[in-house]
């Protein structure tokens, strides 16, 4: 038996920041900024695609108990089980297909400032 | 874990509730009869740090839940139009707890007949909740309408209550064919001038009639045997008097406020 480790030393070292914790920090962000009022969610699900290859699915719903438990799905990510790169979020008639984190975030940026976003919250808001 | 229940009498007392529930440390706070809109308590409530959540309604109008936790957490279990049952992980028991707050029917629409006739429905409501979880780690609280010595609050096929500790810690007893759980009633130690607490009851209704106790301790907190180990009897309080608001007026409750008195007890899970 050899002692030798064939294992590359920095096999540890290249963490990838995943989609879902991306979207939990700013489903957390929204309840901050609205003092629980919103509350950010976000819904996993497994699901197969037309070539029979697990995906995980992840909806992101802004949802409102205190008023009349309001709940509304922002966007749906969708990306390989084992690979969470590239993300797929079709958005507002656009399909974004996103290579790496600080792309994400971007996107998500640019999701929450539109006017789509800002209607969806003004109506929420509005009901208070 | 602080619990504090009120029936605030449709009444918009955000301001009060909020001061309420800061000074006593508050992590689950029911309101019956709420007459304020959740969205602006919880507003109010989270002005300082964003430490509470309003816990969404399946059905039971009656009650509104403002806790530390969200609703992933305190799961609703079952909910009727007056009853509401939600489950809570306590990672210091390594069990779950059912909380049962209710807002029973009043004496101005039911008589203590119907109230009492009526109580086996809330015995199986609370039986549906415990065969669904599978445990009996169950606290039932709100306002009963009832009085701790009444039938409906006493009687086997109804709450089967008892003043006892050590009663209610001997778990059942059989009654010719049947079994039933006790739960036990700490609420019976403020009953009377020399008992504990300042005040009698939690609601002082004095009308010149013949059969008349004046105080009606109508809100009431019930443990099953299980939790009572957990429950914390110094901090079980009918509150009268925090910050620099007094509830009560020349010794009876000030309506002003609620016809109520708040009631607040703790869990050490």
């Amino acid at each position: 038996m050899s002692d030798e480790n064939l294992w590359p030393e920095d096999i540890f070292k290249n963490k990838v920041e995943m989609p879902k914790a991306i979207f939990i920090e700013q489903a957390n962000n929204l309840a901050i900024m609205s003092n629980n009022v919103i509350l950010g969610e976000v819904h996993t699900r497994m699901e197969e695609d037309i070539f029979g290859e697990k995906i995980l699915v992840h909806d992101f719903v802004m949802r409102a108990p205190s008023i009349d438990n309001y709940e509304y799905t922002l966007f749906t990510a969708r990306h390989e089980l084992i690979h969470p790169y590239p993300v797929s979020i079709p958005f507002s008639g656009i399909h974004h297909n996103i290579t790496d984190a600080d792309r994400l975030k971007k996107l998500l940026s640019e999701i929450f400032k539109h006017e789509k976003t800002r209607q969806i919250v003004t109506s929420i808001i509005s009901q208070i | 874990m602080n619990i504090l229940f009120w029936n605030t009498n449709k009444k918009d007392l955000s301001d009060i509730v909020v001061a309420l529930a800061n000074e006593n440390n508050i992590d689950m706070l029911f309101l019956a009869e709420s007459g304020i809109k959740p969205h602006l308590l919880l507003t109010k409530l989270n002005n300082v740090s964003n430490r509470y959540y309003f816990n969404r309604i399946r059905g039971c109008e009656k009650i509104h839940i403002y806790t530390r936790y969200n609703d992933r957490a305190l799961k609703i279990i079952s909910e009727t139009s007056r009853i509401t049952a939600r489950e809570l992980y306590s990672y210091k028991l390594k069990e779950s707890i059912s909380f049962i707050c209710l807002h029973y029917q009043s004496k101005v629409n039911w008589d203590e007949g119907d109230q009492n006739a009526y109580s086996s429905e809330i015995q199986n409501f609370i039986k549906r909740v415990e065969a669904k979880t599978r445990h009996k780690n169950t606290i039932v609280f709100g306002d009963f309408n009832m009085h701790p010595f009444q039938n409906g609050m006493i009687q086997s096929t109804g709450l089967h209550s008892t003043m006892d500790a050590n009663v209610a810690l001997k778990r059942s007893r059989r009654i010719e064919d049947n079994i039933y759980d006790y739960l036990y009633n700490p609420m019976w130690s403020f009953l009377g001038d020399n008992s504990k607490g300042k005040v009698s009851g939690t609601l002082y209704y004095s009308p010149s009639k013949p059969l008349n106790y004046h105080w009606n301790l109508f809100d009431q907190v019930l443990i099953r045997p299980s939790l009572i180990a957990s429950f914390d009897n110094s901090y079980l309080d009918i509150i009268t008097k925090f910050s620099n608001i007094d509830l009560l007026k020349n010794g009876i409750i000030d309506n002003a406020y609620s016809d109520h008195l708040p009631i607040k007890f703790s869990l050490k899970i």
